[in-house]
């Protein structure tokens, strides 16, 4: 009996310190990143993870908008993301613009169902890996079979009409090339050049460049890059 | 006490509506009660106030009274995106930046959107995520955040100056202005978000002074994301000190005076403050953006009340509210700038009518 005690101690111990370890490892990513906005002295948990009462415990902010599209977590990022304390962002909370399909509210459905604001492994805090391919971890579709990806525009003789672009800026408009990490400016065609999760254009896919065209069949979002398809020449 | 009816946010109704009776004894006695718990002293018919409030810890439990009179989501035939800023002139008109949409729209008393600024209206005029404006009944100061520089306009709209803000040392920042005032002498206060600074600008945006380490700091140190400024009748200013969770007191000069709020959700605690405006008793308005409502501070810090809630005891309850910002008064009517909901007007009545 004491033996099966011990190994159900053990166990529960060892649960426990796997959880501290989960959670301190998110702290330290967070003091780590750019989520980290403490004041000197001051823990960066705080500021999300709001003190509640007299006994300071770190519980989630109560949420005054209940329902619609304004609820859920969305409010605690906006309420960052909004051009005050960081002018990244804000466009991601335009509902003019087309953005990815959420479920405020929910768990895992909302802006967490790609970002963790804990998650300092890939770029902007998406929980998944794949950077600018990350949208492969649940379209499963999305690759080779359909336009190939992680080819070179460049090696492909290919110049895109608008190939200039700021990520950092929320800039979704264009063809976006990548360098090879999928983080930054450079040559290569992943899911991001032609996709955005926020800000595309209307009536699209949420594709960085319209479907409709004045040229049809050609579409311009073809057309950037396959610019001479409609003009009868061979295309590259 | 005169007949005093709330609808389902906390706010007054019009005498007009005939709410319930015991809808009105639910209200007085909840008013009642938290008097009483957060040691409140109701005021005699004169109206001044007698005593300061001991810090009231925990939930909110006070509805600070105030009666909804408009709220203007689409004025007009002008659809604006995520506004953050109001400012009023003289003549009646009011000024909103329409921040993710790079102008500004001058709206006319009934709301309509009576004219644009930007680019199209004056070629010079170029917004990058103008985020405060300020007026001094003459010009617009315009905080243009994504181009480092405060703006001034005529009040049609005509770029009159254009401040750039220097980056002051090799290890700072660019300057990212989100909030702005200007001082009866003529001179400008800005919020630097992104260095962590209050600056004092001559009318010219020579640097007069820097309040704030120049990172992010707390306490009498400095600032953590400054934000909306505004000032009381005796020139004070008033700095929202965004992730402090409080709006931060200057004297004319820049010195540290006092703070309203602390980072939290409680009653008199502060989330996301954006946007601060005082009355003439030298009471404070402050938006929290995160917690969807506007907290109410007495002169000497005491929390006096949320407006927009639907219960006050409960931060989960909803909101008149989704993300208010700018904030401005004009005698006793609010004027919220909801960076979702668009304009919210409200009448304030005030505590010490509540004794009368």
């Amino acid at each position: 009996m004491r033996r099966a005690a011990a190994v159900i101690a053990g166990a529960g111990l060892l649960v426990l310190v796997a959880s501290a370890t989960s959670v301190l490892g998110d702290m330290k990513n967070v003091s780590d990143s750019r989520h980290d906005v403490a004041a000197p002295g001051a823990s960066p948990c705080v500021y999300c993870h709001l003190p509640r009462d007299d006994e300071r415990d770190l519980l989630w902010p109560g949420e005054p908008n209940t329902g619609g599209q304004f609820s859920g977590l969305k409010p605690l990022c906006f309420s960052c993301h909004d051009g005050t304390v960081t002018a990244a962002g804000s466009y991601v909370f335009d509902a003019s613009r087309p953005q990815h399909l959420s479920n405020p509210g929910l768990r895992d459905q909302d802006c967490d169902r790609c970002h963790d604001p804990h998650e300092t492994a890939n770029p902007q805090f998406v929980k998944v890996s794949g950077a600018a391919n990350f949208c492969q971890s649940c379209h499963s579709r999305a690759g080779p079979a359909d336009h190939p990806i992680d080819v070179s525009a460049q090696a492909s003789g290919i110049t895109p009409a608008d190939d200039h672009w700021d990520p950092e800026t929320g800039d979704f408009s264009g063809t976006r090339l990548w360098n090879a990490a999928g983080n930054a400016p450079g040559d290569l065609m992943k899911c991001l050049t032609c996709h955005t999760p926020h800000g595309g254009q209307p009536d699209t896919e949420i594709n960085t460049l319209a479907f409709n065209s004045s040229h049809e069949p050609f579409l311009p979002i073809c057309a950037n890059c396959h610019y001479n398809l409609g003009e009868g020449r061979v295309e590259p | 006490m005169t007949d005093i009816s709330y609808d389902e946010y906390g706010l007054r109704l019009p005498k007009k509506e005939g709410r319930p009776a015991l809808r009105l004894l639910l209200a007085a006695a909840l008013l009642v009660t938290a008097g009483a718990l957060a040691g409140i002293v109701m005021l005699p018919a004169g109206g001044e106030r007698e005593e300061a409030t001991p810090r009231l810890r925990g939930v909110s439990l006070l509805s600070y009274p105030a009666q909804l009179a408009e709220q203007l989501s689409q004025p007009g035939n002008g659809q604006w995106v995520l506004p953050t800023s109001i400012a009023l002139t003289p003549d009646g008109s009011t000024f909103v930046t329409d921040t993710e949409n790079d102008r500004i729209l001058k709206l006319d008393p009934a709301g309509r959107v009576a004219a644009t600024f930007d680019n199209t209206s004056d070629e010079r005029l170029a917004l990058r995520g103008p985020m405060a404006i300020a007026s001094d009944g003459r010009s617009l100061f315009v905080a243009n955040s994504l181009a480092a520089q405060v703006l001034v306009l005529d009040l049609s709209g005509r770029l009159q100056k254009t401040l750039p803000l220097k980056t002051l040392s090799d290890d700072a920042r660019t300057p990212r202005p989100i909030g702005l005032a200007v001082t009866p002498e003529g001179n400008i206060v800005v919020a630097d978000a992104d260095n962590h600074l209050v600056l004092f600008l001559d009318s010219d945006g020579n640097v007069l002074k820097t309040i704030g380490t120049g990172s992010r700091a707390s306490g009498r140190d400095g600032f953590n994301v400054p934000g909306a400024i505004t000032l009381d009748g005796a020139g004070n200013i008033y700095v929202v000190d965004t992730l402090n969770g409080r709006v931060v007191e200057l004297s004319p000069n820049g010195e540290f005076v006092a703070q309203f709020g602390e980072l939290g959700d409680t009653a008199g605690a502060l989330a996301r403050p954006k946007g601060v405006v005082v009355d003439s008793e030298g009471n404070v308005f402050v938006s929290d953006g995160l917690l969807a409502a506007v907290q109410v501070f007495s002169p000497e810090g005491e929390y006096l009340g949320v407006i927009g809630r639907k219960d006050p005891t409960d931060p989960a309850s909803g909101s008149l509210f989704q993300a208010p910002a700018g904030l401005w008064l004009e005698g006793e009517r609010l004027y919220v700038m909801d960076r979702l909901a668009g304009l919210i007007t409200l009448d304030l009545i005030g505590l010490h009518a509540l004794s009368e």
